[in-house]
């Protein structure tokens, strides 16, 4: 009894030396730090859709990684600004920018990188109607914004099963963080937009409720609109119909979404048109008449 | 030869109806884009070009009226913007309007707005240098740190209530501390001194921050909460130096701490990336004080993972890939 007791301190002793974290004293090398930093300005600005600002980030952080010659970073510091410059709708520079990240994976030996990169290019892309490259999405354990790319891209293929799945594992794979909740959040969005496809209207709604949750947590305006644009859509009451058609759009508006408000005020007119409320379709004309105005000049899209 | 001039003719439609055609939707191009209508130039000097950008639109009562035409860095170091403004607006901008930098809405990019200016005095001329006006921005940035100065507080006091508890002579912690202790020593007492140490500095430079603003209302807000959170470091710091004799206990508190670290940096992220774009002096001292949360973040997450606390440092190892942008419009 008293060797276990004494094998049992020393076992405690032993883990006791190895818990916790001792940096006191090390060097620490400035350009990382900065590497860091400048990641984190443009993850910051990214939530915030300001494209520009987290193009800056990550440009930034793209050279200080560069004179840390560290890796890592630089493969993902160039997958970063290849997702900002696809949703600038920069597409030739955010190609560039994933085939670079593509290449140095495939010669450094990073599969999830590769696939990552890959994936999202493959998603640029459809969006351009382009011949899309084919991506080996092999792999276990890999993080949840692959399996949440993957299920996008095979369901905008048609491969509703391998969506599906996909989306499942995003879930289940992704963190409580702000990064995570989002790929989340767009899983279920893509469950919801899956189930609505096949007919499931109740699997779909209760899909989009989750996604919905999750956006009010973490603030998603966009995906938060789209939701309650497509939960109208499943809804059976009029009333609640108008209410979420409603919510949409002032978040469309709020983001100047032209083809999200073009698209609710249309059903809002159907709604008032079988309502027969004359004063509240007039108002919807006037604004749909509007939305081909001239507030803005030119080049102000849509986004992503 | 009566069917070779029929069909010269009818190619001769064809062509006229196909050039009427061309310069129709040209025309219409035009008008609707404002493509070839007739422009002005203003001018405005910031401090900094990090918040511009070629195109970057310029609004007027929230009107797009225009682009940024260019930018130039003069020889004495000054910069210059040129905006390219739609001729028909330019009776509407005063002598004494200004020229600023603004956030359309929550979300989305900044805009350089104009204001119209007295109406008294005569419209501006082609080529005019405008003022440039930086106040509302700031006084926008300031209200944004608002949520991480009360974070750091929410922060301040959870440390002061676990240093109380540990310090508590009767406390459980007393009971089990003298062999852990010799066990944990080398981590904890440092450590926890230093976060201490480190996050005073912190609440100092965010002190310097805003008191280079005292002349905006906004600042006296914050000061109101820095001297709250002054009076409880002043109170902890005298503690922490007894922090790791015992070591905490709770893993919930730890986690609670670290939580609201959690929260401040990703407020202080928030900041750093606004200050960036507007001028290049202030996110050094906002970098730094971001660095040390940092830091803290990775002691409690150490703290939270070592055996003593049965935890897991995996949780929370958030690597920075940015999530996917994707277009989920139904």
């Amino acid at each position: 009894m008293i060797q276990l007791r004494c094998v049992l301190v020393l076992l405690v002793m032993l883990l006791a030396a190895c818990g916790g974290k001792q940096n006191h004293g090390a060097v620490e090398n400035p350009y990382l730090e900065k590497a860091h930093a400048f990641s984190a300005d443009g993850m910051a600005a990214m939530r915030r859709e300001r494209w520009n600002a987290a193009e800056r980030g990550f440009s930034r952080a793209l050279l200080a990684a560069q004179l840390a010659d560290n890796a890592v970073l630089v493969r993902l510091s160039w997958y970063n600004l290849g997702v900002v410059r696809s949703a600038m709708q920069h597409a030739e520079e955010a190609e560039d920018a994933f085939r670079r990240c593509i290449t140095l994976s495939r010669r450094q030996g990073d599969d999830a990188m590769r696939i990552r990169a890959g994936l999202a290019l493959a998603l640029m892309q459809m969006r351009l109607e382009r011949e899309v490259d084919q991506v080996d999405v092999r792999g276990s354990g890999l993080p949840a914004d692959i399996y949440l790319q993957s299920g996008r891209l095979a369901q905008l293929q048609g491969r509703a099963d391998a969506a599906d799945k996909a989306y499942h594992s995003a879930i289940a794979k992704s963190r409580r963080s702000a990064n995570g909740l989002r790929i989340r959040a767009d899983a279920h969005m893509g469950l919801a937009l899956l189930q609505q496809q096949s007919g499931d209207a109740g699997g779909a709604r209760k899909s989009v409720d989750k996604a919905l949750a999750i956006c009010r947590e973490i603030g998603a305006p966009r995906l938060t609109a789209h939701a309650l644009f497509l939960s109208a859509g499943l809804s059976q009451s009029a009333m609640e119909q108008k209410d979420q058609y409603e919510r949409a759009l002032t978040i469309y508006t709020a983001l100047d979404d032209m083809r999200g408000q073009r698209e609710t005020l249309e059903r809002l007119q159907s709604l008032a048109e079988d309502e027969g409320d004359s004063h509240a379709l007039e108002r919807i004309r006037l604004r749909l008449h509007g939305l081909g105005g001239d507030k803005q000049l030119s080049i102000d899209g849509d986004g992503p | 030869m009566k069917g070779i001039s029929g069909m010269r003719r009818q190619v001769g439609w064809f062509v006229v109806i196909g050039v009427g055609a061309i310069i129709l939707i040209l025309l219409i191009t035009s008008l609707r884009t404002d493509v070839f209508a007739k422009k002005f130039n203003l001018t405005f000097s910031p401090p900094s070009a990090a918040a511009f950008y070629v195109g970057q639109p310029v609004k007027f009562q929230g009107f797009t009226i225009g682009r940024v035409g260019d930018m130039e860095l003069l020889s004495a170091g000054k910069v210059l913007i040129t905006l390219r403004l739609l001729e028909r607006y330019r009776r509407m901008v005063h002598q004494n309007g200004v020229a600023r930098i603004v956030k359309e809405g929550l979300i989305g990019e900044q805009v350089v707005e104009v204001t119209a200016g007295d109406s008294s005095s005569p419209p501006v001329h082609d080529g005019q240098a405008l003022q440039y006006e930086t106040e509302a921005s700031i006084e926008q940035l300031l209200q944004d740190m608002k949520p991480a100065v009360a974070n750091a507080n929410t922060l301040l006091r959870e440390t002061a209530e676990l240093a109380t508890w540990l310090n508590d002579p009767y406390g459980a912690v007393r009971q089990i501390s003298a062999r852990l202790n010799a066990a944990s020593q080398g981590m904890s007492r440092e450590s926890v001194e230093g976060m201490v140490k480190d996050f005073a500095a912190v609440i100092a430079q965010m002190k310097s921050i805003t008191g280079e603003f005292n002349q905006y209302h906004v600042a006296a807000n914050l000061s109101d909460s820095l001297k709250m959170t002054t009076k409880i470091l002043n109170d902890i710091q005298p503690l922490s130096q007894k922090l790791g004799e015992q070591g905490p206990e709770s893993f919930e508190q730890i986690n609670s701490l670290l939580h609201h670290v959690d929260k401040l940096s990703q407020s202080l992220d928030v900041v750093v990336s606004d200050l960036s774009e507007l001028t290049p002096e202030l996110p050094g001292l906002v970098r730094e004080s971001r660095k040390t949360i940092h830091e803290m973040q990775e002691l409690l997450k150490g703290m939270r993972g070592s055996w003593l606390f049965d935890g897991d440092t995996s949780g929370n190892n958030e690597p920075s890939v940015a999530a996917p942008v994707l277009d989920m419009r139904p």
